[in-house]
């Protein structure tokens, strides 16, 4: 614990996939972040909601989250990553969508939009396309653990 | 405590700077987090009570370095735990003032502490830890290596 | 006027202490670092005003205090140490009206009260 290169924050959650874990969770992060990085404070907290709602509504009920969010020393960013068990189908649509994103992540979340009313009702896919303009981030498939890691800077 | 052979399953792990401000944070989030977890109002306050107390006192009384707490659960028990460092010094007090906390049971060690709290120092209250067996029903052990404490609190859901 | 009308309300950011009559009402989250100087002076005056306006019962809601953290709750201590000091005559009667739902209320005001006698009666708000 006492090594001069220890993070400045470090949360690790194993949460429920139950829609009332988002919010403290998001709400301590917020609170956390605003003290060490203020500026990037309210985009972490953006990717922390839409990550956690994805894995929520579409990961396996039955299995937990794993969150993982770091402020490192010695450099101003946070990094983070949520990993949840998903339904084969879920995970061949989620790595669909990661292929589909452009190099231009505003135009990404403009294409986004304009397919919302194709959408079905209460569906609206903008999340991804969201969390594109606030962080970077990647994909990591194994069978149908998915992990999606965000760097912001 | 929890029974040997139960598997520990670690459920949050936050590791932070000692400040004042993040205490109402961690509080509101474990509590909310036990509640929603063990899907049980009083859990939910319960842990909340530990949590604040536990890390009220390692900011009060640590050297403001590092301060990690876990939340786990092993079969039906709830762990709670609160790690930082601190002067060997202060390790001392802490053990032996714990052990005289667990002569008693939890309610009559804090009724004690109430009736002693008026008579220290304006700015102690001395209830803290009496506060976590009593009102958290949490059991507390003491570990401790050079320079590093951790207290554990271990309580039913 | 009374001397208890008297006095401000002590607004913080995360809690508040108003007087409203013969009731002390406690609001919001109350887990400040130094309660000993802001929350103990403050109950000082309430304790001074009510003691010389001759008051026999203050009632103290806290239905609406979500937590107290354990350096709080030494300021309640301390309250009902003042009083017990105080000449028989001039006593009073603390009369907490808690939640019988908050887990915190139930267990420390029950400890309270077993150090307060009878100088500290607890009941359950609706």
């Amino acid at each position: 614990m006492a090594s001069e290169q220890q993070p400045t924050l470090v949360v690790r959650v194993a949460l429920q996939p139950v829609w009332n874990q988002i919010e403290p969770l998001q709400g301590y992060v917020l609170a956390a972040s605003n003290v060490h990085v203020p500026t990037l404070s309210e985009r972490t907290g953006i990717v922390v909601q839409e990550l956690l709602e994805n894995a929520v509504k579409y990961g396996d009920p039955g299995r937990s989250i794993d969150f993982w969010l770091q402020i490192p020393s010695g450099r101003r960013g946070v990094d983070l990553s949520v990993s949840n068990h998903a339904h084969p189908r879920r995970v061949a649509l989620l790595q669909q969508e990661f292929e589909a994103f452009g190099p231009n992540p505003k135009d990404t979340l403009a294409r986004a939009m304009q397919r919302l009313p194709r959408l079905p009702q209460g569906v609206s896919m903008l999340g991804l396309a969201r969390i594109m303009n606030e962080a970077a981030i990647t994909l990591k498939v194994d069978g149908r653990l998915v992990t999606v890691n965000a760097a912001i800077q | 405590m929890h029974t040997e052979g139960d598997s520990v399953d670690r459920m949050v792990q936050l590791r932070f700077r000692p400040l004042w401000l993040y205490v109402d944070e961690v509080r509101e989030f474990c509590g909310f987090f036990a509640r929603a977890t063990f899907r049980d109002e009083e859990i939910g306050q319960r842990v909340g009570i530990v949590v604040h107390e536990l890390v009220e006192n390692a900011i009060r009384y640590g050297d403001e370095k590092e301060l990690e707490l876990l939340l786990e659960r092993s079969g039906a028990r709830v762990l709670i735990s609160v790690a930082n460092t601190t002067s060997d010094e202060r390790v001392d007090t802490l053990r032996a003032y714990l052990a005289t906390l667990t002569e008693l049971p939890p309610d009559q060690a804090y009724a004690r502490a109430l009736q002693n709290a008026a008579s220290l120092p304006e700015t102690q209250s001395g209830l803290g830890l009496a506060r976590i067996r009593c009102e958290g029903q949490f059991d507390l052990e003491l570990h401790a290596t050079p320079g590093r404490v951790r207290m554990t609190a271990t309580g039913a859901a | 006027m009374s001397r208890l009308a008297a006095i401000s309300a002590l607004a913080e950011q995360s809690f508040g202490i108003a007087v409203d009559g013969q009731v002390v009402r406690f609001t919001g989250t109350l887990s400040i670092r130094n309660p000993s100087e802001v929350v103990t002076p403050f109950l000082r005056r309430v304790h001074d005003a009510a003691t010389r306006d001759g008051l026999k019962q203050l009632t103290v809601d806290i239905m609406q205090l979500r937590f107290m953290n354990s350096s709080s709750i030494r300021s309640l201590v301390d309250w009902v140490e003042w009083i017990r000091r105080e000449p028989e005559g001039k006593r009073y009667v603390l009369d907490f009206l808690t939640r019988p739902d908050v887990l915190w209320q139930k267990t420390t005001l029950t400890a309270i009260q077993s150090l307060g006698g009878e100088q500290v009666v607890v009941r359950r708000g609706q």
